[in-house]
């Protein structure tokens, strides 16, 4: 029988999907976007996630590298500041994330910029297990493909992804699970290369679990599916990006063993060099 | 005395200056101004600024987004190779669409065609139209030219070059 604290914090993690903002993209979503080849990029971000009585603070130290300008390399370190199931509460480092970024197509037009690439990474289970878990336990991938138009006045995203969780030491095996993202950015005002920038951010984000398995067999009152909206802001000046975000749910079917999301807020601050 | 030998020294350190700073060279690429595609957000275009800044001699970078334009101003020490620019605007992730340049050159030959000839020993012929089969015709061989031109790049398996110049104006400076 799988206990159903396991299942719990499984479940909670796989909430914990690849996808938050960095670079120029959506802020819970991801794009096609790379960074210049030999650039670098340092991204800290704070996030907030509630889920009735489980409570996430964490950071996430994220580092961009440009192989090329349609290569990309990003390694991700989450630092759980606080993460508490309701009786318990433990911080410390979590899974870390390395991941790619393949931009095969670009189509560059006046003013804007056609594009679409393929994701891929891996998460390592650095996070510790025991207690209230801040990692899996488990080697986990994903896998994706990012498009977007980008332009002066408006900015199409749109994604899909697939993460694939493997079992951990005891046979268990968090869900795997779809997500798709679809993003529209404004840009109210017209700004110039050296001034101060902003764009508005609406997104949707979608979840599609499968079953957490144990020892192979599907684990009965898992799986699901919930939609989220969030909205989001762009602030930039030159190299420097402020990406504050909120993101709420919309729908909600999962299984009772998944505590509902309240929501989730994000500020990121990026830097480019 | 004191006068004669301060005056001395003076001239002394003067002429050790100017071993030390090499002078500018007459043929040179003076200001590049750069069309390029893609340029849609502040953010990325950061990028293309770190890229142009790299092109040596770069003296400044100015990026203007309504014009889509990059212009380079340099100092005059060192030049450019065409190439860069083209690979450069690539590597920062986006399109040079078309590259204008204010140029100082020889009059010269190669292959047997005339072309401005470039610090380096780079050599830009001519392309066809335009002031520049004047400037061939009526300009010696040898007389140092300053121009505008565009750079015509030609696609070859994939890769962008042979260049060549296609003058929108000259004035001969000296022989």
């Amino acid at each position: 029988m799988p206990k159903a604290h396991d299942i719990l914090v499984a479940v909670l993690l796989a909430g914990f999907a690849p996808g938050l903002a960095r670079a120029h993209e959506p802020i819970f979503g991801i794009g096609p976007r790379t960074i210049w080849k030999n650039g670098f990029g340092l991204e800290t971000e704070l996030e907030r996630e509630r889920e009735e009585v489980e409570n996430v603070w964490s950071l996430r130290e994220e580092i961009l590298y440009g192989i090329s300008a349609d290569v990309a390399l990003t390694l991700e370190i989450p630092y759980l500041l606080e993460k508490s199931d309701g009786r318990s509460q433990a911080s410390g480092f979590g899974d870390t994330m390395l991941r790619g970024k393949w931009r095969f197509y670009r189509k560059e037009v006046w003013g804007g910029i056609y594009h679409a690439a393929i994701l891929g990474g891996v998460e390592f289970p650095t996070g510790k297990t025991s207690g209230v878990a801040l990692g899996s336990g488990s080697y986990d991938y994903f896998t994706g493909l990012a498009g977007a138009y980008e332009g002066r006045r408006w900015l199409n995203f749109g994604a899909v992804r697939y993460r694939f969780n493997t079992a951990d030491k005891t046979g268990f095996a968090r869900p795997d699970v779809f997500l798709y993202d679809a993003a529209v950015g404004f840009r109210p005002v017209l700004t110039e290369y050296t001034q101060p920038d902003v764009v508005l951010m609406f997104e949707i984000n979608g979840e599609v679990f499968g079953k957490a398995r144990r020892n192979g067999d599907p684990v009965a009152g898992t799986g699901g599916d919930r939609m989220f909206g969030a909205f989001g802001v762009w602030f930039t000046y030159r190299n420097w990006a402020f990406k504050p975000g909120v993101q709420f749910p919309l729908v909600q079917n999962m299984g009772p063993l998944r505590p509902r999301r309240d929501f989730r807020a994000v500020f990121a601050v990026e830097f480019h060099l | 005395m004191k006068k004669r030998l301060t005056t001395l020294a003076s001239i002394a350190a003067l002429a050790a200056a100017s071993l030390l700073v090499p002078a500018p060279s007459p043929a040179q690429i003076l200001e590049a101004e750069l069309t390029v595609k893609g340029l849609a957000c502040p953010f990325c275009a950061y990028g293309l600024e770190r890229k142009l800044e790299k092109l040596p001699a770069a003296a400044s970078v100015a990026i203007t987004f309504k014009q889509n334009l990059a212009r380079v101003q340099f100092d005059g020490r060192q030049s450019p190779d065409i190439g860069d620019f083209f690979r450069l605007v690539h590597d920062a992730g986006f399109k040079l669409e078309e590259l204008r340049l204010l140029v100082r050159g020889r009059r010269a030959e190669t292959g047997g065609e005339p072309c401005l000839e470039l610090p380096g020993g780079t050599t830009l012929p001519f392309a066809a139209g335009g002031p520049g089969a004047a400037l061939a015709r009526e300009v010696p061989a040898g007389t140092l030219v300053e121009a505008r031109a565009t750079v015509k790049a030609a696609e070859e398996g994939g890769r962008t070059g042979p260049y060549r110049l296609l003058v929108k104006s000259y004035k001969a400076l000296e022989r």
